[in-house]
Protein backbone atom coordinates (compact mmCIF):
# COMPACT_ATOMS: atom_id res chain seq x y z
CA UNK A 1 0.00 0.00 0.00
CA UNK A 2 1.26 3.45 -0.96
CA UNK A 3 0.86 5.30 2.33
CA UNK A 4 2.03 8.68 1.01
CA UNK A 5 -1.20 9.13 -0.96
CA UNK A 6 -3.19 8.65 2.26
CA UNK A 7 -0.77 10.52 4.55
CA UNK A 8 -3.25 13.21 5.59
CA UNK A 9 -5.95 10.76 6.65
CA UNK A 10 -3.48 8.32 8.22
CA UNK A 11 -2.39 11.30 10.33
CA UNK A 12 -5.80 11.17 12.06
CA UNK A 13 -5.25 9.06 15.16
CA UNK A 14 -8.73 7.50 14.65
CA UNK A 15 -7.43 6.06 11.34
CA UNK A 16 -3.66 5.48 11.30
CA UNK A 17 -2.01 2.72 9.25
CA UNK A 18 -4.34 0.09 10.74
CA UNK A 19 -7.41 2.04 9.63
CA UNK A 20 -6.00 2.59 6.17
CA UNK A 21 -5.48 -1.17 5.90
CA UNK A 22 -9.13 -1.72 6.89
CA UNK A 23 -10.16 0.56 4.03
CA UNK A 24 -7.86 -1.29 1.61
CA UNK A 25 -9.44 -4.62 2.62
CA UNK A 26 -13.05 -3.39 2.38
CA UNK A 27 -15.51 -4.48 -0.32
CA UNK A 28 -18.31 -2.01 -1.04
CA UNK A 29 -21.06 -2.32 -3.66
CA UNK A 30 -22.56 0.93 -4.97
CA UNK A 31 -25.91 0.52 -6.72
CA UNK A 32 -26.69 3.47 -8.97
CA UNK A 33 -23.95 5.64 -10.51
CA UNK A 34 -26.01 8.82 -10.84
CA UNK A 35 -26.30 11.97 -8.72
CA UNK A 36 -25.67 10.17 -5.42
CA UNK A 37 -23.43 7.46 -6.88
CA UNK A 38 -20.84 9.86 -8.35
CA UNK A 39 -19.83 11.49 -5.04
CA UNK A 40 -20.02 8.16 -3.20
CA UNK A 41 -17.75 6.46 -5.74
CA UNK A 42 -15.25 9.28 -5.92
CA UNK A 43 -14.96 9.57 -2.13
CA UNK A 44 -14.58 5.80 -1.63
CA UNK A 45 -11.88 5.52 -4.31
CA UNK A 46 -9.95 8.56 -3.07
CA UNK A 47 -10.07 7.28 0.52
CA UNK A 48 -8.56 3.98 -0.66
CA UNK A 49 -11.51 1.58 -0.28
CA UNK A 50 -9.87 -1.45 -1.87
CA UNK A 51 -12.67 -3.14 -3.77
CA UNK A 52 -15.57 -1.16 -5.22
CA UNK A 53 -18.43 -2.61 -7.29
CA UNK A 54 -20.58 -0.31 -9.44
CA UNK A 55 -24.02 -1.45 -10.63
CA UNK A 56 -25.85 0.67 -13.21
CA UNK A 57 -27.58 -0.42 -16.40
CA UNK A 58 -28.09 3.12 -17.70
CA UNK A 59 -26.01 5.14 -20.14
CA UNK A 60 -24.75 8.69 -19.65
CA UNK A 61 -27.09 11.39 -20.98
CA UNK A 62 -26.49 15.08 -21.44
CA UNK A 63 -29.12 15.93 -18.79
CA UNK A 64 -26.98 14.09 -16.20
CA UNK A 65 -23.94 16.31 -16.71
CA UNK A 66 -24.95 19.23 -14.46
CA UNK A 67 -24.68 17.03 -11.37
CA UNK A 68 -22.98 13.70 -12.20
CA UNK A 69 -19.41 14.95 -12.23
CA UNK A 70 -17.66 11.70 -13.21
CA UNK A 71 -19.01 12.11 -16.76
CA UNK A 72 -18.28 14.43 -19.68
CA UNK A 73 -20.13 15.16 -22.90
CA UNK A 74 -17.89 12.68 -24.75
CA UNK A 75 -19.21 9.91 -22.46
CA UNK A 76 -22.83 10.31 -23.59
CA UNK A 77 -24.52 7.00 -24.52
CA UNK A 78 -21.70 5.00 -22.87
CA UNK A 79 -22.54 2.76 -19.91
CA UNK A 80 -22.33 4.70 -16.64
CA UNK A 81 -20.84 1.73 -14.77
CA UNK A 82 -17.94 1.52 -17.24
CA UNK A 83 -17.27 5.26 -17.53
CA UNK A 84 -17.50 5.74 -13.75
CA UNK A 85 -15.08 2.88 -13.10
CA UNK A 86 -12.55 4.36 -15.54
CA UNK A 87 -12.97 7.83 -14.01
CA UNK A 88 -12.35 6.78 -10.41
CA UNK A 89 -9.50 4.44 -11.40
CA UNK A 90 -7.84 7.40 -13.05
CA UNK A 91 -8.10 9.27 -9.76
CA UNK A 92 -6.80 6.34 -7.73
CA UNK A 93 -5.31 3.41 -9.70
CA UNK A 94 -4.53 1.59 -6.46
CA UNK A 95 -8.11 0.40 -5.87
CA UNK A 96 -9.97 -2.38 -7.67
CA UNK A 97 -13.19 -1.41 -9.40
CA UNK A 98 -15.69 -3.90 -10.80
CA UNK A 99 -18.32 -2.46 -13.16
CA UNK A 100 -21.67 -4.24 -13.60
CA UNK A 101 -23.35 -2.53 -16.57
CA UNK A 102 -26.75 -4.07 -15.81
CA UNK A 103 -29.82 -3.14 -13.80
CA UNK A 104 -30.01 -4.63 -10.30
CA UNK A 105 -32.92 -7.08 -10.51
CA UNK A 106 -34.39 -10.11 -8.76
CA UNK A 107 -32.55 -12.43 -11.12
CA UNK A 108 -29.02 -11.06 -10.54
CA UNK A 109 -29.19 -9.42 -7.08
CA UNK A 110 -27.64 -12.15 -4.96
CA UNK A 111 -25.08 -13.05 -7.59
CA UNK A 112 -23.83 -9.46 -7.75
CA UNK A 113 -23.86 -8.87 -4.01
CA UNK A 114 -21.89 -12.12 -3.43
CA UNK A 115 -19.23 -11.22 -0.85
CA UNK A 116 -19.53 -7.43 -0.62
CA UNK A 117 -19.70 -6.20 2.98
CA UNK A 118 -21.73 -3.03 2.51
CA UNK A 119 -24.39 -2.09 -0.05
CA UNK A 120 -24.85 1.58 -0.91
CA UNK A 121 -28.29 2.54 -2.18
CA UNK A 122 -27.91 5.34 -4.73
CA UNK A 123 -30.89 4.26 -6.83
CA UNK A 124 -33.70 6.45 -8.12
CA UNK A 125 -36.68 4.15 -7.66
CA UNK A 126 -38.52 2.48 -4.80
CA UNK A 127 -38.73 -1.01 -6.31
CA UNK A 128 -34.93 -1.36 -6.41
CA UNK A 129 -34.67 0.15 -2.92
CA UNK A 130 -36.94 -2.54 -1.42
CA UNK A 131 -35.01 -5.21 -3.35
CA UNK A 132 -31.68 -3.93 -1.95
CA UNK A 133 -33.23 -3.88 1.53
CA UNK A 134 -34.45 -7.47 1.31
CA UNK A 135 -31.13 -8.75 -0.09
CA UNK A 136 -29.24 -6.88 2.66
CA UNK A 137 -31.52 -8.49 5.29
CA UNK A 138 -30.81 -12.01 4.01
CA UNK A 139 -27.05 -11.35 3.66
CA UNK A 140 -27.00 -9.58 7.04
CA UNK A 141 -25.01 -6.65 5.71
CA UNK A 142 -25.65 -2.92 6.16
CA UNK A 143 -27.32 -0.76 3.55
CA UNK A 144 -26.27 2.88 3.42
CA UNK A 145 -29.34 4.71 2.15
CA UNK A 146 -29.89 8.18 0.75
CA UNK A 147 -32.52 9.65 -1.50
CA UNK A 148 -33.53 13.12 -2.63
CA UNK A 149 -36.64 15.09 -3.47
CA UNK A 150 -36.13 18.54 -5.02
CA UNK A 151 -34.09 20.43 -2.35
CA UNK A 152 -34.55 17.79 0.37
CA UNK A 153 -32.56 14.68 1.22
CA UNK A 154 -32.97 11.64 3.48
CA UNK A 155 -30.07 9.60 4.87
CA UNK A 156 -29.89 6.52 7.09
CA UNK A 157 -27.82 3.39 7.72
CA UNK A 158 -30.15 0.40 7.62
CA UNK A 159 -29.81 -3.26 8.64
CA UNK A 160 -26.74 -2.23 10.62
CA UNK A 161 -25.87 -4.30 13.69
CA UNK A 162 -29.39 -5.66 14.14
CA UNK A 163 -30.94 -2.23 13.56
CA UNK A 164 -34.12 -1.34 11.65
CA UNK A 165 -34.55 -1.71 7.91
CA UNK A 166 -36.02 0.45 5.14
CA UNK A 167 -39.35 -1.37 5.54
CA UNK A 168 -39.43 -0.26 9.20
CA UNK A 169 -39.36 3.35 7.96
CA UNK A 170 -41.76 2.98 5.07
CA UNK A 171 -43.80 -0.24 5.19
CA UNK A 172 -45.55 -1.49 2.07
CA UNK A 173 -44.66 1.35 -0.22
CA UNK A 174 -43.41 -0.67 -3.15
CA UNK A 175 -46.74 -0.89 -4.94
CA UNK A 176 -47.01 2.83 -4.84
CA UNK A 177 -45.91 4.62 -7.96
CA UNK A 178 -46.92 8.20 -7.33
CA UNK A 179 -43.38 9.25 -6.46
CA UNK A 180 -41.58 10.99 -9.26
CA UNK A 181 -37.85 11.07 -9.93
CA UNK A 182 -35.39 13.84 -10.79
CA UNK A 183 -36.41 13.69 -14.44
CA UNK A 184 -39.91 14.92 -13.62
CA UNK A 185 -39.20 17.03 -10.55
CA UNK A 186 -35.90 18.72 -11.28
CA UNK A 187 -32.87 18.80 -9.01
CA UNK A 188 -30.14 21.27 -8.09
CA UNK A 189 -26.85 19.44 -8.69
CA UNK A 190 -25.33 20.28 -5.32
CA UNK A 191 -28.05 18.45 -3.33
CA UNK A 192 -27.19 14.86 -4.39
CA UNK A 193 -23.50 15.74 -4.06
CA UNK A 194 -24.06 16.74 -0.42
CA UNK A 195 -26.10 13.61 0.35
CA UNK A 196 -23.67 11.32 -1.52
CA UNK A 197 -20.73 12.75 0.42
CA UNK A 198 -22.65 12.09 3.66
CA UNK A 199 -23.27 8.49 2.54
CA UNK A 200 -19.53 8.07 1.89
CA UNK A 201 -18.83 9.43 5.38
CA UNK A 202 -21.12 6.78 6.94
CA UNK A 203 -19.49 4.03 4.84
CA UNK A 204 -15.97 5.01 5.94
CA UNK A 205 -17.08 5.13 9.60
CA UNK A 206 -18.60 1.64 9.32
CA UNK A 207 -15.40 0.24 7.80
CA UNK A 208 -13.13 2.02 10.28
CA UNK A 209 -15.36 1.36 13.30
CA UNK A 210 -15.22 4.99 14.41
CA UNK A 211 -17.74 7.64 15.39
CA UNK A 212 -21.50 7.14 15.63
CA UNK A 213 -23.15 5.49 12.65
CA UNK A 214 -26.59 6.82 11.62
CA UNK A 215 -28.43 3.70 12.83
CA UNK A 216 -32.11 3.95 13.89
CA UNK A 217 -32.14 7.57 12.73
CA UNK A 218 -33.44 9.18 9.57
CA UNK A 219 -31.52 12.37 8.83
CA UNK A 220 -33.50 15.01 6.95
CA UNK A 221 -31.62 17.76 5.14
CA UNK A 222 -33.14 20.75 3.38
CA UNK A 223 -30.68 22.58 1.16
CA UNK A 224 -32.90 25.63 0.70
CA UNK A 225 -32.83 26.74 4.33
CA UNK A 226 -30.16 24.47 5.90
CA UNK A 227 -32.78 22.80 8.07
CA UNK A 228 -31.30 19.53 9.40
CA UNK A 229 -33.10 17.18 11.75
CA UNK A 230 -32.91 13.55 12.81
CA UNK A 231 -35.98 11.38 13.34
CA UNK A 232 -35.62 8.34 15.61
CA UNK A 233 -37.17 5.10 14.45
CA UNK A 234 -37.34 1.56 15.75
CA UNK A 235 -37.18 -1.92 14.39
CA UNK A 236 -40.54 -3.29 13.26
CA UNK A 237 -40.23 -7.08 13.58
CA UNK A 238 -43.15 -7.81 11.24
CA UNK A 239 -41.47 -5.75 8.50
CA UNK A 240 -38.08 -7.42 9.12
CA UNK A 241 -39.74 -10.83 8.71
CA UNK A 242 -41.56 -9.72 5.58
CA UNK A 243 -38.36 -8.38 3.99
CA UNK A 244 -36.33 -11.44 4.95
CA UNK A 245 -38.95 -13.80 3.53
CA UNK A 246 -39.13 -11.88 0.30
CA UNK A 247 -35.32 -11.85 0.08
CA UNK A 248 -35.14 -15.61 0.64
CA UNK A 249 -37.77 -16.21 -2.07
CA UNK A 250 -35.65 -14.20 -4.51
CA UNK A 251 -32.50 -16.09 -3.49
CA UNK A 252 -34.18 -19.47 -4.00
CA UNK A 253 -35.61 -18.48 -7.38
CA UNK A 254 -32.19 -17.25 -8.49
CA UNK A 255 -30.41 -20.46 -7.59
CA UNK A 256 -32.84 -22.52 -9.70
CA UNK A 257 -31.39 -21.03 -12.90
CA UNK A 258 -28.88 -23.68 -13.95
CA UNK A 259 -25.62 -22.00 -14.88
CA UNK A 260 -22.73 -24.29 -15.62
CA UNK A 261 -19.92 -22.97 -13.50
CA UNK A 262 -16.50 -24.59 -13.61
CA UNK A 263 -13.99 -24.83 -10.82
CA UNK A 264 -10.57 -23.27 -11.45
CA UNK A 265 -8.93 -26.63 -12.18
CA UNK A 266 -11.71 -27.78 -14.56
CA UNK A 267 -11.63 -24.45 -16.33
CA UNK A 268 -7.84 -24.53 -16.64
CA UNK A 269 -8.08 -27.97 -18.23
CA UNK A 270 -10.91 -26.94 -20.58
CA UNK A 271 -9.18 -23.85 -21.95
CA UNK A 272 -6.28 -25.94 -23.21
CA UNK A 273 -8.70 -27.37 -25.80
CA UNK A 274 -8.48 -25.12 -28.87
CA UNK A 275 -12.02 -25.99 -29.98
CA UNK A 276 -13.44 -24.14 -27.01
CA UNK A 277 -14.12 -20.44 -27.45
CA UNK A 278 -12.56 -18.78 -24.40
CA UNK A 279 -13.66 -15.18 -23.77
CA UNK A 280 -12.35 -12.64 -21.25
CA UNK A 281 -15.38 -10.39 -20.73
CA UNK A 282 -13.59 -7.86 -18.56
CA UNK A 283 -12.74 -4.33 -19.64
CA UNK A 284 -9.45 -3.87 -21.49
CA UNK A 285 -7.63 -2.32 -18.54
CA UNK A 286 -8.35 -5.14 -16.09
CA UNK A 287 -5.44 -7.27 -14.93
CA UNK A 288 -4.11 -9.95 -14.73
CA UNK A 289 -4.37 -11.26 -18.28
CA UNK A 290 -4.80 -14.98 -18.99
CA UNK A 291 -1.45 -16.67 -19.64
CA UNK A 292 -2.58 -18.52 -22.78
CA UNK A 293 -2.83 -17.22 -26.34
CA UNK A 294 -5.98 -18.76 -27.79
CA UNK A 295 -8.59 -16.60 -26.13
CA UNK A 296 -10.62 -13.52 -27.09
CA UNK A 297 -10.92 -10.31 -25.11
CA UNK A 298 -14.48 -9.05 -25.57
CA UNK A 299 -15.75 -6.61 -22.89
CA UNK A 300 -19.28 -7.36 -21.66
CA UNK A 301 -20.80 -4.44 -23.57
CA UNK A 302 -19.50 -5.81 -26.91
CA UNK A 303 -20.39 -9.46 -26.31
CA UNK A 304 -23.70 -9.34 -28.18
CA UNK A 305 -22.07 -7.99 -31.29
CA UNK A 306 -19.16 -10.44 -31.12
CA UNK A 307 -21.40 -13.50 -30.77
CA UNK A 308 -23.92 -12.69 -33.49
CA UNK A 309 -22.15 -14.89 -36.07
CA UNK A 310 -21.20 -17.66 -33.65
CA UNK A 311 -22.92 -21.07 -33.81
CA UNK A 312 -25.33 -21.42 -30.86
CA UNK A 313 -23.92 -24.90 -30.15
CA UNK A 314 -20.33 -23.66 -29.91
CA UNK A 315 -18.78 -24.44 -26.54
CA UNK A 316 -18.13 -21.06 -24.92
CA UNK A 317 -16.08 -20.51 -21.78
CA UNK A 318 -16.46 -17.09 -20.14
CA UNK A 319 -14.40 -15.57 -17.38
CA UNK A 320 -14.10 -12.26 -15.54
CA UNK A 321 -12.38 -11.00 -12.38
CA UNK A 322 -14.36 -12.79 -9.67
CA UNK A 323 -17.01 -14.82 -11.50
CA UNK A 324 -19.98 -12.53 -10.99
CA UNK A 325 -20.08 -10.83 -14.39
CA UNK A 326 -19.30 -14.08 -16.21
CA UNK A 327 -22.27 -15.73 -14.47
CA UNK A 328 -24.52 -12.87 -15.55
CA UNK A 329 -23.21 -13.16 -19.11
CA UNK A 330 -23.69 -16.98 -19.14
CA UNK A 331 -27.24 -16.52 -17.97
CA UNK A 332 -27.83 -13.95 -20.70
CA UNK A 333 -26.34 -16.17 -23.43
CA UNK A 334 -28.41 -19.17 -22.34
CA UNK A 335 -31.56 -17.09 -22.49
CA UNK A 336 -30.53 -16.11 -26.01
CA UNK A 337 -30.26 -19.66 -27.25
CA UNK A 338 -26.63 -20.61 -26.65
CA UNK A 339 -26.68 -24.17 -25.37
CA UNK A 340 -23.08 -24.86 -24.42
CA UNK A 341 -22.00 -22.01 -22.12
CA UNK A 342 -19.69 -22.34 -19.14
CA UNK A 343 -18.07 -19.82 -16.88
CA UNK A 344 -15.19 -19.76 -14.45
CA UNK A 345 -16.44 -19.85 -10.88
CA UNK A 346 -14.83 -17.11 -8.73
CA UNK A 347 -13.04 -15.71 -11.79
CA UNK A 348 -9.42 -15.26 -12.79
CA UNK A 349 -8.54 -14.42 -9.19
CA UNK A 350 -9.21 -18.06 -8.25
CA UNK A 351 -7.43 -19.32 -11.37
CA UNK A 352 -4.29 -17.36 -10.46
CA UNK A 353 -4.15 -19.23 -7.16
CA UNK A 354 -3.90 -22.65 -8.84
CA UNK A 355 -1.55 -21.61 -11.65
CA UNK A 356 0.92 -19.54 -9.63
CA UNK B 1 -54.26 23.23 22.19
CA UNK B 2 -51.83 24.04 19.43
CA UNK B 3 -49.52 21.68 17.57
CA UNK B 4 -46.90 22.25 14.87
CA UNK B 5 -47.12 20.15 11.73
CA UNK B 6 -44.09 19.78 9.42
CA UNK B 7 -44.33 18.61 5.83
CA UNK B 8 -41.66 16.90 3.71
CA UNK B 9 -41.18 15.73 0.13
CA UNK B 10 -44.35 15.14 -1.89
CA UNK B 11 -46.49 16.08 1.13
CA UNK B 12 -44.91 19.56 1.19
CA UNK B 13 -45.58 19.76 -2.56
CA UNK B 14 -49.29 19.22 -1.80
CA UNK B 15 -49.54 21.59 1.18
CA UNK B 16 -47.34 24.19 -0.53
CA UNK B 17 -45.75 24.97 2.84
CA UNK B 18 -43.08 23.47 5.07
CA UNK B 19 -44.95 23.80 8.35
CA UNK B 20 -47.95 25.30 10.07
CA UNK B 21 -49.75 25.34 13.39
CA UNK B 22 -53.06 23.57 13.95
CA UNK B 23 -55.48 24.35 16.77
CA UNK B 24 -57.82 21.93 18.55
CA UNK B 25 -60.57 22.52 21.12
CA UNK B 26 -59.46 19.76 23.50
CA UNK B 27 -56.14 19.39 25.38
CA UNK B 28 -55.24 16.09 23.74
CA UNK B 29 -56.35 14.41 20.51
CA UNK B 30 -55.58 11.14 18.76
CA UNK B 31 -53.15 11.05 15.87
CA UNK B 32 -55.99 9.69 13.74
CA UNK B 33 -58.04 12.82 14.35
CA UNK B 34 -55.05 15.00 13.41
CA UNK B 35 -54.81 12.98 10.20
CA UNK B 36 -58.54 13.45 9.50
CA UNK B 37 -58.21 17.18 9.96
CA UNK B 38 -55.23 17.32 7.59
CA UNK B 39 -57.14 15.28 4.99
CA UNK B 40 -60.03 17.74 5.21
CA UNK B 41 -57.67 20.64 4.50
CA UNK B 42 -55.56 18.85 1.86
CA UNK B 43 -57.64 16.18 0.11
CA UNK B 44 -54.67 15.03 -2.01
CA UNK B 45 -52.78 13.64 0.97
CA UNK B 46 -55.46 10.93 1.22
CA UNK B 47 -53.84 9.29 -1.82
CA UNK B 48 -50.29 9.84 -0.57
CA UNK B 49 -48.32 7.38 1.56
CA UNK B 50 -46.27 8.76 4.42
CA UNK B 51 -45.12 7.88 7.92
CA UNK B 52 -45.78 9.99 11.03
CA UNK B 53 -43.26 11.21 13.57
CA UNK B 54 -44.23 12.86 16.85
CA UNK B 55 -41.54 15.01 18.47
CA UNK B 56 -38.81 13.58 16.17
CA UNK B 57 -39.74 9.97 16.80
CA UNK B 58 -41.43 7.74 14.24
CA UNK B 59 -44.80 6.39 15.40
CA UNK B 60 -46.50 3.05 14.99
CA UNK B 61 -50.28 2.92 15.33
CA UNK B 62 -52.55 5.58 16.84
CA UNK B 63 -51.10 7.73 19.62
CA UNK B 64 -52.19 10.71 21.67
CA UNK B 65 -51.03 14.14 20.55
CA UNK B 66 -50.61 16.80 23.23
CA UNK B 67 -50.30 20.56 23.33
CA UNK B 68 -47.07 21.89 21.76
CA UNK B 69 -46.25 18.56 20.09
CA UNK B 70 -44.51 18.60 16.73
CA UNK B 71 -45.89 16.24 14.10
CA UNK B 72 -43.94 15.40 10.91
CA UNK B 73 -45.41 13.84 7.76
CA UNK B 74 -42.61 11.86 6.14
CA UNK B 75 -43.10 10.32 2.70
CA UNK B 76 -40.53 8.08 1.01
CA UNK B 77 -38.18 9.87 -1.43
CA UNK B 78 -37.19 8.23 -4.65
CA UNK B 79 -34.67 10.51 -6.38
CA UNK B 80 -31.03 9.56 -6.69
Amino acid sequence: MNTKRYDRQIALHEIGIAGQQKLADAKVLVIGAGGLGCPVLQNLALAGVGYIGIVDGDVVEETNLHRQFLYTKEDCWQHKAIVASEAILKQNPEVKVIPYAVHFTNSNAFEIVSDYQIIVDCTDNLATRYLINDVALVKEIPMVYASIHKFEGQLSVLNYKNGPSYRCLFPENEDFHKIDNCADLGVLGVLPNVLGAMQANEILKIILGIGTVLKSKLLLYNGLDNDVQAIDFQKNEAEIIKGTQRGLAILNAESIIGIESLSSSDFFAAIQNENNLVIDIREQYEEPKLAIENYKAVPLGQLDDFLKDIDKKQKIMLFCQNGSRSKLASDYLQKNGFTNVFHLDKGIEALQKITS
Amino acid sequence: MTITVKYFGVVADITQKKEEQLHFESDAVSLNSVQSKLEQIYSEIKITKYSFAINHSMTKGDLIVNDNDEIALLPAFSGG
